[in-house]
């Protein structure tokens, strides 16, 4: 009977005991060689296998400013954003942390972010001239700049060369166009049970992101999504409609493409495991891509249709507008963007680094991968999406338009008509809370 | 809820005080709890409907703005139609069904604890592996289930079983999420129900067998009073829980698709507060929702008075 | 127990319970069966149109490249901890409460068994920022205070929950053991509880299920990797652009195996039962 209270007074016991323990273990300022140290805090998200590298590459970089100490906050891609928004709003944010082009003129706006040109103005032992110059621009907002470049990639298309040998289809060549593209997906595509349904398909068009899937194909017919000053959609213009009707009739008309759910779900996993001939992937996939083992694999550049255009994505390294250190947070960002870091992007298989010398250096270009040499080429011409502010409610409001064309029940011209127009929306709101702030 | 009984007739009487002290004795860790963790938040995300906040600078008053573009908002009447529409669908299934199974798994056979085991794992798989599992029955090409419908079809030589789109169609894509959701779920409230069947006192079935009642009789006469409590609780909590879907729409069917046939009040309050810094918005979406769930929940609160036995 | 072959067929009733027994069982494992099996192929196979239900050849380097990769023993070590922790702070402060609330009389009763419900009917969406900016303002950063210490205060599901179950306890038990002289303290701790123990039971088993399985709030308060639980550690397999779904699944069946041996022991206690305990109706 009395085994309740008993119980009671053991769990109370154990929870005083634990949480009385557990104020006083927060320590970690002092170095083991006793200099007094700044502790800064870098976040970013990633694959559990790249932790370890993270991490050896911190302790070279302790090595070198023995005064500095750094907290890796691996976090997982999922939850990212969340947190940063939540360590944001409670002001306690990482130091330095990973940033994409899609959110930087939000937090930008909001004050969240370091302007790094005074720093980079100050600091003669780096130069931006040095980096690609793309991933300069996604980050630069007027005369400010929200973060240092850390990586440079972009979209070509890996075939199946197996699929195509078998087929009979010649192997796609660096200066391909649309038509030629179209016949070898048609060509691939192969329904061996004959039940309609195809068992291979040419392409594995994909239909949720503007960056990887759809948007430079809109480019590549002379069409923009936003204008140059980025106050107006253009998708619904004749180029940019003639573009996405090309790309909708790959799996509403020709049938060489997977449909929006399967796609959604199996993604690169349709490539990767063989059920398709060619796959507009990014240049981060060639370490997951190394998994295929039942068949060969090269990479193609983008097919050109009036122009050729390809996308850019470049993630940055930001420093928090309220970091307490920024003298030492500004030491490390440097070191994210030096040689020693981007020559482990290079060697990772997960990035193209930002640093041009390593990109274009035998690191990088190791032979391993056929065609991997494109995305170099590509990069000359390649251009960052039009990011600006809200740019979430942006991609959502033209994904649910073009959504309905790639399942086959609206019109190309109408959707991108009614996605333009929901665009606008935003872009005027986005003019007026501008001239506010 | 209130019952009067043999020692309650002065609030000055010894056991009213010895009551009164116990009552707030008991409930003085969830009362600091509420007031500790709970009511700073809470006050806070009802507060925030009348700001405009993006979570990141100071929230600006917006009076009554947040309300006003609710109510000219599209997006949220669909989305509130299609939540009512996963209710519906969802909580009186759910609630049959895992009834069902309670009455089956409480049956004294040898080994039926391996079942009970089995029929509770769906409760325990994540949910985003069983949303890849399901994903992957439902396409539309390589998916089992079309494959054996399209047999059937033959098989049988219906015209109109022929496959389905399922997740692709905007007319199938709500109930196959709500036929994946009942069966996650189904566990969870069996077990709810079995601890239940076991709280009804046997005694009671061998008097309603003496009296002559037979199994279906006792099951109306003694076993749905004895369990009406906990029916209350699983109706009530089962509403609350599927006014709130989230996670399966979050993976199932990204962005509301196929044409926001799946956009649910949640999700697109999630979109407002994370995705497009917008969480003044979101908390009146929140809001429109507490107020929603609060009337459902005070009405079967009334309505319990008539069914339920405590 | 005595009526299972009422028919005079001793075989019969046992048999047809037993089929449908197993078909809904399968109905109910197959998605889990299917994850086992994935988890066990090359990722080229698990993909393969038609599924094989069992892998070709197997892998086992699933399962070694999810403990390479990921400090899995931390992750189990941490999850036990607070899902234990979670369990007893649930079982202790709700069951107090509501009892409270389920039979005692006291000013305030109503008010608090409707602040319960409320607190279910607010979306966590919109109350995550307030309460993380709280818990930093607590100096619970980086910690597993807040994924257990709230616990020790309640929660509205567990309080509404118990409160129902009490309140198919009859209430004459109750009142006679006050007139033996016993508190309303020592009738909870004496009586309904141990009455109650299939619904304790039956809460503690949710209560570890959902800690246990909670992905969002470790993925939110902590910061640093080692000190993650079990569910949200192996969250980190997924990315952006694309998941090794073979890995994914063992991630999946190494967290879900231990719920289901607790279950499994459990439940003998969910049916045993007030019903065999003495309890005269």
């Amino acid at each position: 009977m009395n085994t309740w209270f008993h119980v009671t007074a053991l769990a109370l016991a154990v929870g005083v005991v634990l949480s009385l323990s557990g104020c006083s273990d927060r320590s970690s300022e002092e170095s083991p060689r006793g200099i007094s140290r700044t502790t800064i805090r870098y976040s970013r998200w990633g694959l559990p296998e790249e932790i370890e590298a993270e991490r050896q590459l911190i302790r070279s970089f302790e090595e070198k400013h023995p005064d500095i100490h750094v907290v890796l906050e691996f976090s997982s891609w999922g939850e990212y954003w969340n947190k940063l928004q939540a360590q944001m709003a409670a002001g306690t944010a990482p130091d330095v942390f990973l940033l994409n082009g899609g959110y930087s003129n939000d937090y930008a706006a909001r004050g969240q972010l370091e302007n790094l040109k005074p720093w980079v103005d100050r600091d003669t032992s780096l130069s931006l001239e040095q980096y690609f110059p793309q991933t300069v621009a996604i980050f630069q907002e007027g005369q400010a700049l929200w973060a240092l470049p850390r990586d440079c990639n972009t979209v070509a298309i890996y075939y199946n060369k197996t699929i195509f040998q078998k087929r009979g289809v010649p192997f796609p060549k660096p200066d391909w166009d649309w038509q030629d593209f179209l016949e070898k997906a048609k060509a691939c595509t192969l329904d061996e049970n004959n039940d309609g349904r195809p068992d291979i398909f040419g392409f594995n068009a994909g239909y949720d992101s503007m960056e990887v899937h759809w948007g430079y194909w809109v480019w590549q017919n002379n069409g923009e999504i936003l204008n140059k000053s980025k106050t107006k959609c253009m998708l619904g213009e004749p180029n940019a409609v003639e573009a996405l009707r090309f790309y909708s009739d790959l799996v509403v008309k020709h049938k060489v493409a997977p449909d929006v759910a399967q796609s959604s779900t199996f993604g690169s996993n349709m490539f990767l495991t063989g059920r398709v001939a060619m796959s507009p992937e990014g240049s981060w996939m060639i370490k997951a891509f190394k998994e295929a083992k039942s068949f060969e694999w090269a990479i193609a550049p983008l097919p050109k249709g009036k122009r050729k255009a390809a996308p850019v994505n470049g993630l940055g390294n930001a420093m928090y507008a309220k970091s307490k250190n920024k003298q030492a947070a500004w030491e490390f960002l440097k070191f994210l963007a030096s040689r020693e870091y981007q020559e482990l992007l290079a060697k990772s298989g997960t990035s193209i680094p930002a640093l041009r010398e390593v990109a274009e250096s035998a690191i990088y270009l190791d032979g391993t991968v056929e065609g991997k040499q494109f995305f170099l080429e590509q990069l000359t011409y390649a251009q960052p999406l039009d990011f600006t502010r809200n740019f979430a409610k942006i991609e959502e409001a033209i994904r649910g338009e073009l959504e309905a064309v790639w399942l086959g029940r609206k019109a190309v011209e109408a959707a991108a008509k009614d996605a333009a127009q929901a665009v606008d929306k935003i872009l005027a709101e986005n003019a007026v809370s501008g001239a506010n702030r | 809820m209130a019952r009067v009984s043999f020692s309650r007739n002065h609030a000055s009487s010894p056991l009213a005080r010895i009551e009164r002290i116990w009552g707030w004795l008991l409930t003085l860790p969830f009362v600091l709890g509420l007031l500790f963790f709970s009511l700073g938040p809470i006050s806070a995300a009802i507060g925030l409907a009348f700001f405009h906040w993006d979570n990141l600078t100071p929230p600006r008053f917006a009076g009554l703005a947040n309300w006003q573009r609710l109510w000219g908002d599209e997006l949220f009447w669909k989305a509130l139609r299609n939540t009512l529409y996963y209710v519906a669908g969802s909580v009186p299934t759910g609630i049959v069904l895992s009834l069902a199974l309670a009455l089956l798994i409480n049956l004294r056979l040898p080994a039926i604890q391996i079942f009970r085991t089995l029929y509770f794992t769906p409760v325990v798989t994540s949910t985003v592996a069983v949303a890849l599992v399901w994903t992957w029955f439902y396409d539309s090409n390589y998916g089992i289930l079309n494959y054996v419908i399209e047999r059937l079809g033959r098989l049988l030589g219906i015209a109109w079983l022929r496959p389905i789109a399922w997740l692709n169609d905007p007319r199938t894509a709500m109930p196959a999420i709500i036929a994946m959701s009942v069966w996650k779920g189904l566990g969870y409230n069996m077990v709810i129900f079995l601890a239940a069947l076991q709280n009804v006192p046997r005694e009671l079935y061998e008097a309603a067998a003496i009296d002559g009642a037979n199994r279906f009789r006792q099951f109306i006469h003694v076993t749905l009073p004895g369990i009406s409590p906990v029916m209350f609780f699983v109706l009530v909590t089962s509403m609350i829980g599927a006014f709130q879907v989230f996670d399966q729409v979050y993976i199932m069917a990204r962005d509301g698709r196929p044409a926001n046939s799946t956009l649910t009040l949640v999700y697109y309050l999630y979109n407002h507060a994370f995705r497009y810094l917008d969480m003044g918005y979101a908390c009146t979406i929140g809001m429109a929702l507490f107020i929603l769930i609060g009337a459902v929940t005070g009405i079967q609160i009334v309505l319990q008075r008539k069914w339920v036995h405590s | 127990m005595k009526t299972l072959g009422r028919n005079g067929n001793k075989w019969l009733w046992p048999a047809l319970a037993y089929t449908c027994l197993t078909l809904i069982a399968l109905l109910m494992i197959f998605p889990f069966l299917w994850m086992i099996s994935t988890s066990f192929k090359s990722m080229e196979e698990a993909f393969r149109y038609p599924p094989n239900m069992f892998p070709e050849h197997w892998h086992f380097e699933n399962y070694r490249l999810l403990t390479k990769t990921l400090p899995v023993g931390r992750f189990f070590v941490n999850s036990i901890k607070i899902t234990s922790l979670n369990v007893i702070g649930v079982l202790l402060s709700c069951s107090m409460a509501a009892f409270a609330l389920a039979r005692l009389n006291f000013p305030g009763r109503t008010l608090l068994f409707a602040a319960a419900l409320i607190t279910l009917m607010i979306p966590w969406q919109t109350t995550l920022i307030p309460v993380f900016i709280l818990f930093q303002k607590l100096g619970w950063k980086d910690s597993h205070y807040p994924l257990w210490v709230p616990a020790f205060f309640g929660g509205g599901f567990a309080v509404f929950f118990l409160r129902q179950f009490f309140l198919s306890v009859p209430r004459d038990l109750y009142e006679a053991a006050l007139v033996d002289g016993l508190t309303p303290g020592g009738v909870l701790f004496r009586i309904y509880l141990p009455l109650a123990k299939p619904a304790l039971t039956t809460l503690g088993v949710f209560t570890f299920i959902t800690s246990w399985n909670d992905l969002l709030s470790p993925l939110i308060y902590i910061d640093t990797l080692e000190k993650m639980p079990l569910t949200a550690g192996l969250s980190f397999l997924q990315t952006q652009y694309s998941s090794n779904w073979p890995i994914m699944m063992a991630g999946a069946v190494v967290s879900i195996i231990p719920i289901l041996v607790i279950f499994y022991i459990s439940q003998k206690v969910f049916v045993e039962g007030i019903a065999t305990s003495g309890l005269k109706g």
